[in-house]
């Protein structure tokens, strides 16, 4: 992003006065035609400031979305820029990313930083620039798509104070003028490209005739000397303006029992409206003629929103207050037609899409839903979350995929496209209180009313795309110390449109394309990645003392000493003089025998110096080797020494100091498996001061070891520690929710279900079933992770000993190496003629691991939920096409 | 328990159905399968229990009947679970003659199948004898389920449901839906929700709070009872939750603070609105053998006391005190950061306006204490006409009654 702005500025081509000109255009995001009485700078400079930070907000949701994002976010350095300096020190973060814990922190630092360039890179630059360009940020990446855009002449670009807060807003058919209301407003306006104008101040005239404002207004198809509005009085009456001949009222209905909710001209019929009432119903009138009731359609429910189907005469829809969504056929105003639920809480606005096969509704549940009214299986095929409930939303014309809603209690209104429902397309904020409805003049146009007095037009064309102002580049390490990252690639002009790619996966699936072609289409993530090996933890040696240290306690002499050997294997030379060191310092008495010879050779202080020399050598990386002989030198005279003292050592001074110093430092260098070990085997001292981040090291201790999977030292680790938090942590959440595999309903077992574990209750189908004998498995259940087929173990092994393919049929080939390997064995036997299948058979066997994992039913979920992380990290910075070939997941209902 | 225990000879059964029959106050009941929470919600919604404590309910035994004194009066009927209503020795004629709305209450975190087929029993029967119920469904105890599988479980109950009525060719009965937990205000907001169905007065309130919502720049406005936190009218705008949610906690505030600093309310009782607007009897009468909701209810009515006298004190920020004189005229303000007022006014012994408005417009509060006034005024008027029509409306609905039960058995 920055990289733009720099070329921008460095390109030759442009001349230095036209590179200051987009500067200004992009830094005011919304230039407001002078002539119009623009608000002052500041006001201005407010405004671009929030239009980079809402979509950021509302975008968070879709930075960790991002393909490449790593659900691992404590170690991704890019999330804390300020951590550059790798000096965080004693905190969770450090301790548990094993990438801090070795001697070359910078290095570790450095990658991420040049992976994460671009998410650093705007910081970075807000913060060299003054303020304008910190607004400018994002402003960039924009203006190569912007050139025509100039300060002085943007049509369409303007806002009209009109002395009262708006709530509605309508457009005469030929878009030259706009009603606007609220309540205290009832104008209406001549609108042009280069500003607004009253007109016709209706107020006074609804004042007389006791009507003070209106809730909606909508203008009827009819023009010349028919033209009509209708607007919903706040108190109740629709009313129908005759504005063609004069400006008074024509009529007044009032048969409502309750409040208007809304009103809808028919697009056919010029003199049908309907009203939808609070009052359950929904009422049809014929504007022509004047007594007649009007038809009555009995919706039984508060009907918040009605809408006509753009294509269809007779079909409209409803909107209720329950959250269900009706259509109902005008020739049969008794009994409705389809309902269904559309939403939790209140419809609050519906719109047919051009086609008049797709609707958009949105709800309270702060979602809105696209749905297909010709598809019989009631289910949304596009859901965009929102940031509120939206108010009002709107297709926008030409564009069949975008969509723009204003929100309860929200400046901005943003334009959507379905497709990527996470990240709005733009995000528009000229208003500076709460959008209340938005109109598209034209597919690059929208017309929108606020509480702040104002109608505003805005171009559309030409506006940040949102998306862009994402950082892409993300970076997450795991725990083999392997980087994996992301980095955007930047698309040219127009990239939304150029960023569309088939719908992966199965052909029937859901999304449905709404522009009338065959294919649905998806967005692509606009992201390279790829992984970087760091080698900055050894893991192996983590592994091998994880596996082989002691943590008993009581004994520290031997298991002392079994550790400083184990360490002394894994090539860790320091600590294992440390434990040597310990068991100097907590050994009561030891070998008499040997010692007597050199005894007064040595004085007793000897070990301290000793001591504190291999502390000065702590801060020495450079040479363990010159420490670990001259502490061997120094160390063993001096255990004589003591011997001969023939004092009880420990308790003639305290060590409380040493061991809080050698703990200080291994925690200062991640160290967490030395502290945590160390702590474990002095558990039984008696006067071992109290640490206070002993809690983290256990947790970030536990945390690493399932990290690698070693799920019984974490729960050794954890039983063995007496804080009582860590102590019990395994009992959290313990409880184990099944679902089937099919229909993903949990399955219930402690109500009345009749079938238990052994049938889904709602799909009747056998659970956990043997692909092959088709009945349930008891025991180890073993699956394939790519077609999610599963088998008894035995079962599993015979098939496979025959086929490579799933035995459901599915045509997944399971087994690919089955092939090989059969290949293989056929010229082993032929030259050996003793086929050995034992080896083949075994699920242990490499290649059986690969693919078939092998679960216990009432395996621990956690360990399968964190072993599934593990991986996720890993995979989800593969690039897409390494997604698409390997195993996704390790559950079965995520596949 | 054998079904005869709750035959028509019954003297606690019978009595009680005498009663209530010369009273005529709209009655609501509470059913559904046994542990889906029917006796949990009451508990919390009309006797201030806090949730957590429903957890020691025993299982209900009996119909347990609570009248419910407040500016509507009706009365709750909770079932026991395990009751089966449709055996021959049952009077369903008797049981749902009189019902306002029919609660029922599925348990979504369990299987709710058998839940569904009671329910569609329990519509079918009701539906024919009184076709006038309001039938609601309680989705219960959704705080347990994921935001997705709310509104699945919601839309399969509901298709679920309405397509077997539509089976059994009752299309016209309409059933209202409502996710609720006991844990959050779902309760209150789905309670409010019924409890609006059964007042004829409610197309009156909301145009008088529109209007009044119009006229002083007050962007929401709720009548709430102040006892149960149930709104019994509100404007047209569309209420969404955190708007109700703020309400219902400021109430609670309101009452804890006047419970700690508020006079006691001595003799209160005995003067006042209540008084002159309806008689001693029909407020002092209690049902035998309800002692609890006895004691809950007049410790309601002191919580709601203590509002009236107190509640300037509460919001004594920026309070005048309170206008003394036989109308109580408490109020309470809370302004809060994001530039929002609330705004609570006493309108009477039970029922509190309160108003989310701008801090801007609370400026003018002379303009809007005015306003509040008149729709004061326009309220009581309203129910003096209620009032006077009341014998009347009493008369017309035993005879309709009647009519009915003579057709029936016409019928039979």
């Amino acid at each position: 992003m920055n990289r733009d702005m720099l070329k921008l500025r460095k390109d030759p081509t442009i001349p230095p006065s036209a590179a200051a000109t987009v500067n200004t255009s992009t830094t005011n995001a919304f230039p407001v035609s002078p002539r119009l009485g623009s608000p002052g700078g500041d006001n201005r400079g407010n405004r671009s400031g929030r239009q980079r930070s809402s979509p950021k907000g509302s975008g968070a949701g879709s930075n960790a979305a991002s393909a490449a994002a790593s659900s691992n976010t404590s170690n991704t350095p890019t999330q804390h820029p300020t951590a550059n300096g790798g000096s965080t020190v004693g905190g969770y973060n450090t301790l548990a990313s094993p990438g801090y814990n070795t001697g070359s922190n910078g290095l570790g630092i450095g990658a991420a930083g040049g992976g994460g360039s671009s998410v650093g890179a705007p910081l970075v630059a807000g913060n060299g620039g003054h303020s304008q360009q910190d607004s400018m940020g994002p402003g960039g990446g924009q203006s190569p798509q912007q050139p025509s855009a100039s300060p002085i002449s943007s049509p369409n670009m303007y806002k009209f104070d009109t002395n009262g807060a708006l709530w509605a807003l309508s457009a005469s058919p030929d878009y030259s003028m706009v009603a606007v209301v609220g309540r205290d407003v009832l104008k209406i306006l001549n609108v042009t490209e280069w500003g607004a104008q009253e007109a016709i101040n209706l107020k006074a005239v609804g004042v007389r005739n006791n009507f003070a404002g209106s809730m909606d207004v909508k203008w009827g198809p009819t023009t010349g000397r028919d033209a009509k509005i209708a607007t919903i009085g706040t108190n109740g009456p629709i009313v129908i303006w005759d504005i063609g001949t004069h400006n008074k009222i024509g009529r007044t209905i009032k048969e409502h029992t309750r409040s208007v909710n809304r009103i809808c001209f028919s697009p056919q019929e010029p003199n049908l409206l309907l009203s939808a009432s609070s009052d359950s119903t929904i009422r049809l009138w014929d504007l022509r003629v004047r007594d007649k009731p009007g038809v009555i359609m009995d919706a039984k429910d508060i009907v918040r929103e009605v809408q006509f189907n753009p294509t269809s005469m007779n079909d409209i829809v409803a909107g209720y207050e329950s959250g269900n969504i009706q259509r109902w056929d005008l020739r049969n105003p008794l009994i409705g037609e389809k309902k269904f639920m559309a939403h939790m809480g209140f419809v609050t606005s519906l719109d047919y899409h051009p086609s008049g096969r797709f609707l958009a509704s949105g709800g309270r549940d702060r979602t809105i839903k696209v749905w297909d009214m010709e598809d019989e299986k009631r289910r949304e095929i596009h859901t965009i979350p929102t940031i509120q409930y939206t108010s009002k939303v709107q297709w926008r014309p030409n564009r069949p995929y975008q969509l723009a809603a204003s929100f309860k209690d929200e400046s901005t209104v943003q334009v959507f496209d379905v497709r990527r429902p996470y990240v709005p397309l733009h995000v528009l904020s000229q208003h500076d209180k709460d959008a209340t409805s938005i109109l598209w003049k034209d597919s690059d146009v929208l017309w929108t009313v606020s509480k702040d007095k104002t109608f505003a037009s805005t171009l559309v064309k030409g506006q940040t795309i949102s998306a862009d102002l994402l950082p892409g580049g993300k970076a997450a390490m795991n725990c083999y110390g392997q980087l994996a990252f992301t980095v955007s690639t930047k698309a040219g002009l127009d990239s939304f449109e150029r960023d569309l790619v088939p719908k992966p996966g199965r052909p029937n699936a859901k999304a449905v394309a709404l522009d009338g072609s065959s294919e649905p289409m998806v967005y692509r993530t606009r992201q390279t990645g790829g992984v970087f090996d760091c080698e900055l933890f050894n893991h192996e040696a983590f592994i091998y003392c994880a596996q082989n240290y002691s943590m008993e306690a009581g004994n520290i002499r031997e298991v002392c000493e079994h550790n400083s050997n184990v360490a002394w294997q894994a090539n860790k030379y320091r600590d294992s003089q440390t434990w040597i060191a310990l068991k100097l310092f907590f050994s009561e008495m030891a070998e008499p025998a040997i010692v007597v010879s050199q005894v007064d050779a040595v004085a007793p202080d000897i070990t301290t110096s000793a001591v504190t020399k291999e502390e000065e050598q702590h801060d020495d990386d450079d040479d363990i080797d010159t420490l670990e002989t001259r502490a061997a030198k120094s160390v063993v005279p001096s255990l004589f020494a003591i011997k001969v003292s023939d004092a009880p050592v420990k308790r003639n001074w305290s060590h409380d100091d040493t061991i809080r110093n050698m703990l200080d430092f291994y925690a200062e260098q991640g160290e967490v498996q030395m502290c945590v070990t160390i702590l474990l085997v002095l558990a039984e001292e008696e006067d071992l001061p109290e640490f206070g981040l002993s809690q983290h090291w256990f947790s970030s201790y536990i945390d690493l070891l399932s990290r690698f999977k070693l799920w019984s030292i974490a729960t050794a680790v954890s039983q063995a520690c007496k804080d009582v938090r860590i102590h019990t942590m395994n009992q959290d959440s313990t409880t184990i929710h099944t679902s089937c595999s099919s229909c993903m309903k949990p399955i219930l077992t402690r109500g009345l279900s009749s079938s238990g574990f052994w049938a889904c209750d709602r799909c009747r189908k056998v659970l956990s079933s043997c692909s092959v004998c088709h009945k349930t498995v008891r025991g180890i259940f073993t699956w394939c992770t790519q077609c999610s087929h599963g088998f008894h173990l035995q079962h599993a092994q015979e098939w496979f000993s025959q086929s490579a393919e799933c035995p459901t049929g599915c045509g997944h080939q399971c087994f690919p190496e089955m092939l090989k390997i059969q290949r293989e064995q056929e010229q082993m036997s032929l030259r050996q003629e003793t086929p050995d299948n034992e080896t083949l058979h075994d699920p242990s066997h490499p290649h059986a691991h690969h693919h078939l994992q092998p679960r216990s039913v009432h395996s621990h979920p956690q360990q399968e939920l964190a072993s599934n992380q593990g991986h996720s990290t890993l995979r989800a910075a593969e690039s897409t096409d390494a997604k698409a070939s390997s195993p996704l997941s390790y559950l079965p209902y995520n596949v | 328990m054998s079904y005869s225990d709750y035959g028509d000879n019954d003297p606690i059964y019978g009595d009680d159905l005498a009663d209530e029959d010369r009273e005529s106050r709209p009655r609501l009941m509470l059913m559904g399968l046994r542990r889906s929470g029917k006796s949990s919600i009451q508990r919390v919604v009309f006797h201030k229990m806090t949730p957590t404590e429903t957890l020691f309910l025993e299982s209900t035994s009996k119909i347990n009947k609570d009248n419910i004194h407040s500016f509507i009066d009706f009365q709750v009927w909770d079932f026991p679970g395990q009751m089966d209503f449709f055996d021959p020795t049952f009077d369903t004629t008797a049981i749902f003659g009189e019902v306002g709305a029919l609660v029922f209450v599925i348990d979504s975190q369990d299987d709710y199948m058998e839940a569904l087929a009671r329910l569609h029993s329990t519509v079918v029967a009701a539906y024919r004898v009184n076709p006038n119920i309001t039938f609601e469904v309680f989705i219960h105890k959704v705080d347990g389920l994921s935001e997705d599988y709310k509104i699945d479980t919601q839309r399969d109950i509901q298709q679920t449901t309405t397509d077997e009525l539509a089976d059994a060719g009752l299309e016209n009965v309409q059933l209202a839906f409502y996710l609720t937990s006991i844990y959050d205000h779902s309760i209150f907001e789905a309670f409010s929700k019924v409890i609006q169905k059964l007042i004829p007065q409610l197309p009156t309130l909301e145009n008088l709070l529109n209007i009044l919502c119009a006229n002083s720049g007050i962007e929401k406005a709720f009548l709430f009872d102040v006892i149960s936190k149930i709104y019994i009218a509100t404007d047209s705008s569309p209420v969404d939750s955190q708007s109700y949610e703020i309400c219902s906690d400021m109430i609670d505030v309101i009452i804890d603070i006047s419970s700690i600093y508020g006079r006691a309310a001595i003799g209160a009782k005995s003067q006042g609105y209540l008084d002159d607007q309806q008689d001693q009897e029909d407020w002092s009468h209690q049902q035998d053998g309800h002692d609890d909701y006895e004691d809950s209810n007049g410790g309601g009515h002191g919580h709601s006391q203590a509002v009236v006298s107190n509640s300037s004190r509460a919001g004594s920020l920026n309070n005048q005190p309170a206008q003394s004189g036989g109308n109580h005229e408490a109020f309470s303000v809370i302004k809060m950061g994001n530039g929002t007022v609330l705004y609570l006014r006493e309108v009477n012994k039970y029922l509190a306006l309160i108003c989310l408005l701008r801090a801007e417009t609370f400026e003018k509060q002379g303009l809007i204490d005015y306003n509040v006034h008149c729709f004061k005024e326009a309220m009581d008027q309203v129910f003096e006409l209620k009032r006077a029509e009341r014998t009347r409306r009493e008369m017309e609905a035993n005879q309709l009654l009647e009519q009915q039960h003579n057709g029936l058995y016409g019928h039979g």
